[in-house]
């Protein structure tokens, strides 16, 4: 039998004598690190999320603006556009042969401070998040009638709404807009599940119906009350839509595409890539994630500290101890080395625990984020990242167990054989 | 650990031993000085000869020294000046390295109190010095036929063959405790045992019992022994009897 498995087994030995003590020391370590490894987990998440908000458009296509602008007015419902582009505009674009899919996006009005899409129903087949995940109804349908409208998870649950509730929308995206279309009422006829992207807080009608409640409206105000019957009847083809998500048949076309749009004679458009404009954003927003990391990695720090309390102030009880083995021929170095096992055995029953809570967590937890929050958790828990940190703080647990053993080293060699207690 | 350089310890003992084993004499100090850092002389010209198999009564009341004369006989230190040779090996040739060795694989100790850890089990403590020496594992294994059973044989011998090899030691008596520790420090019959002050918590008949388990034991080991305490009405019961002050030049003695 090695030395080395030697004084490793009386490490644990000893540590498993004073368990009390050590498995509150080895608690703190696990807390403190499965907070770090649940905020590195949340960041890879969150931003794999936010990365892929619009996961199966190619292109987005708005009326000429800066790139991130037009992400955030037409995908994030964060201020308004500038400007709208024509019907025909759009209708052009969706008839290109390179172009596989098109939906068009209008937007201006509210309900109770949520946004409302003027869409079509190609939005339920083509829009994805995620890992290419389709939008599910929670309950009900698209919208079918005139009518008809589609709420986001979130819309539903803050509003408390029920399929079939009546909802109004209001003229403009202030909350505290006066101008309601209250002469049109709209009916829920579904409810979307959470898709953590901006969707959850949107209220889903047709193109038409925008242009059906502002019929009468083309100074900006209301001029007539129109009658639901009546607006069936006329020519609801919108004249401008506010953007456009288009879905490529060939995504190898998609810079000349690009191109095209961007230098198109008929009406100044600019076409965006969104992944590309969303790690754009998300640089933006990095700073956060780099500030939660430090201020776990701090905790981790205290949990450590606290582990090195614990082995130091035990140290002087322990001279005898460490007399003994080097009376049975145990070398100074050996006392040092039993001292580094005890706190790499920590270190690592603490990352262990805090890896196996992590599984835990997110195996149970998962659904609720998913459903509450619309984050949907990566199942695999052993990430690279997460890795990486175990073996940080296990090598950091590691070299702070080099201090008691220097001391220890150093007094072995003073003490002896007989410490002088 | 290095494997080499154990290995070249193994041999450079080895040969040490085969030497000792023949030398008359298990310990010889001759005009030995040693001083703590920074302290005044605690040993001074100290000459000590210990035949084989003797067992030794060292009298020496506190601050005589006792401590520094067995870490320099258990190799812990060095003498600054004269010669300490222990079973036939002059000490100062040996590297820090082969000291721990050579205390590893040669000597046992027994001390007044601590002698066993309180974490591990009346057999691990047993068989303790035998985690850090193979040449004692090997030689208990050859004596009882595995490590357990030499644990078991040695415990035996010393009248704690009823208890739970398995169990802790901290629930025992300090009588049975210091048993313990001699069979922890006979394991693997070491050629040298020393015992500082081992008995001093002992009640007298205690005491005299445990006298008597420790030279049977002694010699069933055909250990030598060295015995250092303060009382001197045991000294009867020993081959010899010396004072520690005695064995130094009178001019530094008692530092």
């Amino acid at each position: 039998m090695s030395t080395t498995w030697t004084l490793f087994r009386l490490a644990w030995q000893s540590l498993w004598s004073r368990r009390f003590i050590v498995l509150l020391t080895a608690f703190t370590i696990t807390t403190s690190t499965l907070l770090l490894f649940a905020v590195d987990k949340l960041r890879h998440d969150a931003r794999r999320s936010f990365l892929s908000t619009v996961s199966g458009v190619d292109l987005i296509v708005g009326a000429r603006t800066g790139d991130v602008q037009l992400l955030l007015y037409s995908v994030f419902h964060i201020g308004d556009a500038t400007n709208n582009f024509s019907w025909t505009s759009y209708q052009q674009l969706a008839d290109n042969p390179s172009v596989s899919w098109a939906v068009p996006l209008s937007l201006g009005d509210s309900h109770r401070g949520y946004r409302v899409i003027g869409t079509s129903q190609a939005l339920f087949e083509h829009y994805q998040f995620g890992e290419k995940r389709p939008l599910v109804f929670a309950s009900g349908a698209r919208f079918d009638g005139l009518f008809d409208a589609v709420i986001g998870s979130e819309v539903a649950r803050t509003l408390n709404y029920q399929l079939g509730q009546p909802l109004v929308l209001a003229h403009g995206t202030g909350t505290r807009t006066t101008q309601k279309h209250d002469d049109l009422p709209f009916r829920v006829s579904g409810i979307l599940a959470a898709t953590g992207t901006p969707l959850d807080r949107s209220v889903l009608v047709s193109v038409q119906a925008i242009t059906a409640i502002h019929i009468g409206w083309e100074s900006g105000v209301r001029r007539i009350n129109s009658a639901p019957e009546q607006v069936q009847q006329r020519n609801l083809t919108p004249t401008s839509i506010t953007a456009a998500l288009i879905g490529l048949k060939n995504r190898g076309q998609a810079f000349m595409m690009q191109r095209q749009i961007n230098q198109s004679p008929e009406e100044p458009l600019m076409a965006i890539f969104p992944g590309f404009t969303l790690q754009r954003l998300w640089a933006l927003l990095g700073t956060v994630e780099t500030a939660l990391l430090i201020i776990s990695s701090a905790v981790v720090v205290a949990g450590m500290l606290g582990m090195l309390v614990m082995l130091l102030a035990t140290l002087e009880q322990r001279r005898r101890e460490m007399a003994l083995l080097r009376s049975v021929g145990a070398r100074p170095r050996h006392v040092a080395a039993l001292l580094v096992f005890e706190s790499s055995l920590l270190a690592t029953a603490g990352v262990a625990a805090a890896l196996f809570l992590l599984a835990l967590l997110s195996r149970f937890g998962g659904a609720y984020l998913a459903a509450r929050w619309g984050l949907f958790l990566d199942q695999s828990i052993l990430t690279p990242s997460v890795l990486y940190l175990a073996a940080t703080v296990i090598a950091a647990g590691s070299s702070l167990g080099l201090l008691p053993a220097y001391w220890a080293y150093r007094r072995s060699l003073a003490d002896g054989l007989t410490p002088r207690v | 650990m290095n494997k080499d350089v154990n290995k070249h310890v193994d041999t450079a003992v080895n040969k040490n031993v085969d030497t000792a084993s023949q030398s008359p004499l298990a310990v010889a100090l001759s005009q030995v000085d040693f001083a703590w850092p920074g302290q005044p002389r605690v040993l001074s010209d100290l000459t000590l000869s210990v035949p084989t198999a003797e067992r030794l009564f060292l009298f020496g009341p506190s601050g005589s020294g006792k401590s520094t004369l067995l870490g320099i006989l258990g190799a812990v230190q060095l003498p600054q000046r004269g010669s300490a040779c222990v079973l036939g090996q002059d000490l100062a040739r040996l590297s820090a390295a082969q000291r721990d060795r050579f205390r590893a694989d040669h000597i046992g100790f027994v001390f007044q109190q601590f002698n066993l850890l309180p974490y591990l089990s009346l057999q691990e403590n047993v068989l303790l010095g035998c985690r850090f020496s193979t040449r004692r594992a090997s030689r208990a294994s050859a004596a009882n036929g595995s490590l357990p059973a030499h644990a078991g044989a040695l415990l035996t011998a010393l009248g704690l063959g009823q208890l739970d090899p398995g169990r802790k030691v901290h629930a025992l008596s300090v009588g049975q405790q210091q048993r313990v520790a001699v069979a922890r420090a006979l394991a693997g019959q070491p050629e040298l045992l020393i015992c500082d002050e081992p008995t001093s918590a002992l009640d007298e008949d205690t005491r005299n019992a445990f006298l008597t388990l420790l030279f049977e034991q002694c010699t069933a080991a055909r250990s030598t022994l060295i015995f250092v305490s303060h009382e001197r009405s045991l000294a009867s019961r020993f081959d010899r009897s010396l004072s520690l002050t005695d064995l130094q030049a009178a001019s530094g003695s008692g530092a």
